[in-house]
């Protein structure tokens, strides 16, 4: 066959296949042909590599290479389509520049962190990674060694990084980049509900009436859900879509009501929407009565940010000292019930959850000063917009949530997330949607999505945070602690009652000497955490070791001293959690290329060098005061360990994953239906690594809410991922329902059983009245939280707001999606968003390179006046995809008290022609 | 080679003159319609992976286009294209 006719040949069978997936009539003839282009491939599904949507894909093999990927028509998240994103499931295996030998620095044949990268052996690379290790460990203990992980672990991935931390070595600093994506979200929902994650489904989205989108850009961010939002609109003309955003963007097509605000005043918003409903008497009494109570916190609570100069340029002092006190502002005073000019030292910067009950009058007094006035003198954010407009917007918008005939969803994501107050801007979310009593039902709730596509099954469910232990556990609970030692049979005291150091936390760990080990898995945290210039410099010149695992040199592979070539995605065997309760997994498609392993053998491998000798003695852990602990140090628990049959000289390896349990599930297995497993190949074992862990790791959630499948069953044909809990079989749509949630009883109607914070003190929009705890089992908590102003705003010197995302063609650090195998490619570059107007005002014109500076660095970029994204006058944006473009070394390294997740969405810029 | 299956989703009314319009567009060929539904399945040949997105946010920005989203990724190996 010609090439021309071959192509031609291809492209018809492509077209077939393609109808077929989303059900378009073609005839027998047709789909003959598109079968007879497939032959000798070997189709099987899997899970898209991205997003947080969980996507399900086919992925067809053939001579051991990936030929073509499609959408999976059986699929329930996506329905065989497969967004620009899914193009690269099937390319990022390929890209030319593919890690396949360990790197490591070297002069003269040692390791030498100022010397040049070197090829080395997979020995030399662990010889030297085991040294750097046990002596960092050695001068530092368990504080002084870290993992930087990801959401994108896979399930398993994950587990072996906790358990080898948090049981072998006994440290808490092990923290995944779904810290800069999740972490206020969690926050919420253990607040709130008092369990994490949703209680809805993306079902939802064809139930429902009204669609608000809270700063989530999902024509970008979310490009399969956003095709489902569309086709609701199409078939139902009453739906009506919302989108509230700080500039006009892609989702803003196809919006009914466009809301432009000001960065932050989303709390405004809410509370706006909250009095209306108050007001309006609009509220669903007999839900709220039966199944709510009222509570705040504290707001005197900081920035997150280091509460010393010490570490500061002189540029960043100004607001590094707004850590501990802060002037107020007119819009913040007003809205916390305090006087302009008020200063406030930031009394519970170290105590930011706290959180007490409050009766109902107390929460209408709370929201008492937001006014439609006053809210949207906060909240417009377009300067062009004239204020009676913006004002009928949000009457508008309340009058959609009022509606109690409207079937109502919310979505966000980072626009949420990424927020000086992101937990409480997620808990404003559900106090709307738990007044209305519309939420956890079809077609009703407020729905946090993610971002990454196991930030939920891994980061969260699995615990990877530097607090958690699986199932929602955490490290400062003794029960919680007692109940993990039990399942992975360990000592009692073997945990680490202190919580570690959150990514932000490790990074400023490295800066100062605290952390001198890092290893770092299935990211990018150099380029994608905010004022970089702190942590490269840290990583290149403090006294450290950095490891990073990865299938492509990042800019952390860059400042890394070891780099190690890691298996990527359809390279092993793996399971994702998506945003709705999903979990799906897939077998290991093809092999990884030249020397790259699979980011669990490296950690097996690693856990054979250390011996419960080693790890399990008397440790010193500076600032340990936990009640059944010495002063400053973990105890020795190898006496009970040799009682528990363990050896002091046993590896980790053999004692905490080839166990006696562990190596009964047997490889090969015919689930596999003769796939390869690297894992299992490289380790020379005939135990199932990948099964038997996970199935360990069930323990831990079934029969307490979380309750995940057996292993085979996600890998039965007619199985495309199952929500949980899944209980006698059968997944869970609604969680605290009736008739839906399994672990709702009869008569029940809701139960909010999620056990974390259901006892709590009494008091009044202030401060605590009486500290004795009321228990309020089975309650979701309405929250009041008060607008607070952004920490760094614009000023005479830094004018503008800078907010910076993704875009759709590019992931994150785009890492894989910049580095597919073409050559010679133009490579795109990040752009910076502008109005016409602020650029005119500085002479600048449309692709003009200018200049963008922050009080933490600056760099060069190219200006677009006119692209996808319409800024408001004062307002610019980029995305941070760019490697050769580090945005992040601008962004401001603010945090969320609470959860500790930065706001990558606000900080202080000029720019001027370069 | 890339090749992607393609869905676009246009007013019923005006499937053919859309049609015709994404025909037009370089590398793109219109296979199948689902008159009843507006719905059309396309294949974009481009010669690399930024060829590629640019040709399907340029569908995406065509008029009336409701919807364009990919279903099918095909990638020759070198093999093939000889």
């Amino acid at each position: 066959m010609t090439s021309l006719t071959r192509r031609a040949f291809i492209k018809s069978s492509v077209a077939a296949a393609s109808a077929a997936t989303v059900g378009l009539p073609v005839s027998q003839a047709v789909l003959a042909q598109a079968k007879a282009a497939e032959t000798g491939w070997q189709w099987d599904k899997a899970v898209c590599r991205f997003c947080g949507t969980g996507c399900g894909i086919q992925v067809a093999t053939a001579g051991g290479r990936i030929v073509a990927t499609k959408g999976d028509p059986a699929a329930p998240v996506n329905r065989g389509l497969n967004c620009i994103k899914g193009y690269f499931n099937g390319k990022i295996l390929y890209g030319a520049d593919r890690l396949t030998q360990p790197l490591m620095r070297m002069t003269n044949g040692k390791f030498d962190k100022k010397g040049p990268f070197v090829p080395v052996s997979w020995q030399v690379a662990m010889d030297e990674m085991e040294r750097q290790f046990r002596k960092a460990y050695g001068e530092k203990g368990p504080t002084g060694v870290a993992i930087i992980g990801s959401g994108q672990y896979t399930i398993q991935e994950g587990y072996v990084a906790a358990k080898l931390m948090k049981a072998g070595f006994r440290s808490n600093n092990i923290d995944p980049n779904a810290r800069h994506c999740m972490a206020s979200a969690v926050a919420a929902f253990m607040q709130t509900f008092g369990i994490d994650e949703p209680a809805n489904v993306y079902d939802d989205i064809e139930l429902a009436d009204t669609v608000v989108l809270w700063g989530a850009n999902m024509a970008e961010a979310h490009p399969i859900l956003w095709s489902r939002i569309t086709d609701r609109k199409l078939a139902s003309k009453a739906t009506k879509v919302v989108n509230l955003t700080t500039y006009r963007n892609m989702s803003s097509d196809i919006a009914d009501l466009e809301i432009v605000m000001a960065p932050s005043s989303d709390l405004a918003i809410q509370n706006y929407i909250a009095r209306e409903l108050v007001a309006r008497n609009a509220v669903n009494w007999d839900f709220v009565k039966k199944h709510c109570v009222f509570a705040t916190g504290p707001y005197d609570i900081g920035y997150g940010m280091r509460p010393t100069s010490k570490f500061a340029y002189d540029a960043e002092k100004d607001i590094q000292a707004k850590e501990l006190e802060v002037t107020l502002g007119k819009a913040e005073a007003l809205a916390q019930r305090r006087q302009p000019g008020d200063k406030v030292a930031q009394k519970n910067r170290t105590s930011a959850g706290k959180h007490w009950l409050i009766s109902l009058e107390e929460f209408k007094r709370g929201l008492e000063p937001y006014t439609l006035d006053f809210v949207a003198e906060i909240a417009k954010g377009d300067p062009e917009e004239p204020m009676d407009s913006f004002k009928a917007k949000l009457v508008q918008l309340a009058d959609l949530y009022a509606d109690s005939k409207r079937n109502t969803m919310s979505f966000w994501t980072m626009g949420f997330n990424q927020h000086q107050r992101g937990v409480w801007v997620n808990e404003q979310c559900y106090m709307i949607h738990l007044l209305l009593g519309k939420h956890g039902t079809p077609g009703n709730g407020a729905f946090s999505l993610t971002g990454q596509p196991s930030a939920c099954g891994t980061a969260r469910e699995v615990g990877t945070f530097s607090h958690r232990l699986p199932a929602d556990m955490v490290v400062d609970n003794p029960a919680h602690r007692a109940l993990t030692e039990k399942t992975w049979k360990l000592p009692a005291k073997t945990l680490n009652p202190k919580p570690g150091s959150d990514i932000m936390g490790i990074l400023r760990d490295l800066e100062d000497g605290a952390v001198k080990f890092l290893w770092v898995q299935v990211t990018n945290p150099f380029q994608s955490s905010p004022n970089a210039n702190h942590w490269m410099k840290a990583a290149r010149e403090m006294d450290n070791f950095i490891v990073v695992a990865d299938c492509y040199p990042t800019v952390s592979g860059k400042v890394a001293d070891l780099v190690l070539p890691a298996a990527m995605i359809f390279e092993k065997w793996g399971a994702y959690g998506n945003a709705e309760r999903r979990t799906q997994m897939w077998r290991q498609q093809v092999d990884a290329p030249g020397e790259a392993r699979t980011d669990i053998w490296m950690m097996l491998e690693f856990a054979k060098r250390f011996k419960v000798g080693e790890v399990w003695g008397e440790k010193s852990l500076p600032g340990l005061k936990t009640e059944g602990f010495a002063d400053g140090k973990l105890p020795d628990v190898l006496e009970a360990a040799k009682a528990m049959g363990y050896k002091p000289e046993q590896n980790l390896y053999e004692a905490l994953f080839a166990t006696p349990e562990n190596r009964k599930f047997a490889w090969p297995d015919p689930v596999a239906k003769g796939k390869a497993n690297a894992t299992v190949k490289a380790l020379g074992e005939s135990w199932f690594v990948e099964k038997a862990l996970f199935e360990e790791y069930a323990q831990f959630g079934r029969g307490h809410h979380h309750d995940l499948a057996q292993f085979d069953v996600y890998f039965r044909d007619d199985v495309r991922g199952l929500r949980w809990p899944v209980v006698g079989g059968k997944e869970t749509k609604y969680r605290f329902v009736e008739g839906h949630d399994p672990y709702v009883k009869a008569g029940e109607g809701y139960n909010f059983y999620g056990g974390a914070f259901k006892a709590l003190a009494t008091g009044n929009l202030d401060d605590v009245t009486e500290a004795k705890p009321t228990p309020i089992p089975g309650k979701a908590k309405i929250f009041f939280r008060p607008y607070a102003a952004p920490v760094e705003q614009p000023d005479k010197t830094y004018d503008l707001w800078l907010c910076t995302g993704r875009i759709l063609e590019h992931w994150h650090t785009g890492s894989m999606t910049r580095r597919v195998s073409e050559l010679n490619r133009a490579a795109p570059s990040a752009v910076l968003y502008m109005h016409p107007k602020d650029a005119e005002s500085r002479g600048i014109k449309r692709n003009d390179t200018v200049w963008i500076e922050s009080r933490r660095g600056k760099i060069k970029l190219v200006v677009d006046t006119k692209g996808r994204n319409a800024m408001p006058r004062g307002s610019v944006f980029a995305a941070f995809f760019d490697e050769s473009l580090l945005i992040n070394k601008l962004v401001l390294d603010a945090v969320d008290p609470i959860s500790r997740e930065t706001d990558f969405k606000k900080c202080a810029v000029k720019v001027w022609k370069a | 080679m890339n090749l992607s299956g393609i869905l676009v989703v246009v007013p019923p009314e005006r499937l053919d003159a859309c049609a015709a319009d994404l025909a037009a567009l370089p590398g793109v060929e219109v296979h199948h319609t689902d008159p009843a539904a507006g719905r059309l399945i396309v294949v974009q040949e481009a010669d690399d992976v930024d060829a590629e997105m640019a040709g399907l946010l340029a569908i995406k920005a065509r008029p009336h286009v409701r919807l364009a989203e990919m279903i099918y990724h095909y990638f020759a190996t070198e093999g093939e294209e000889s």
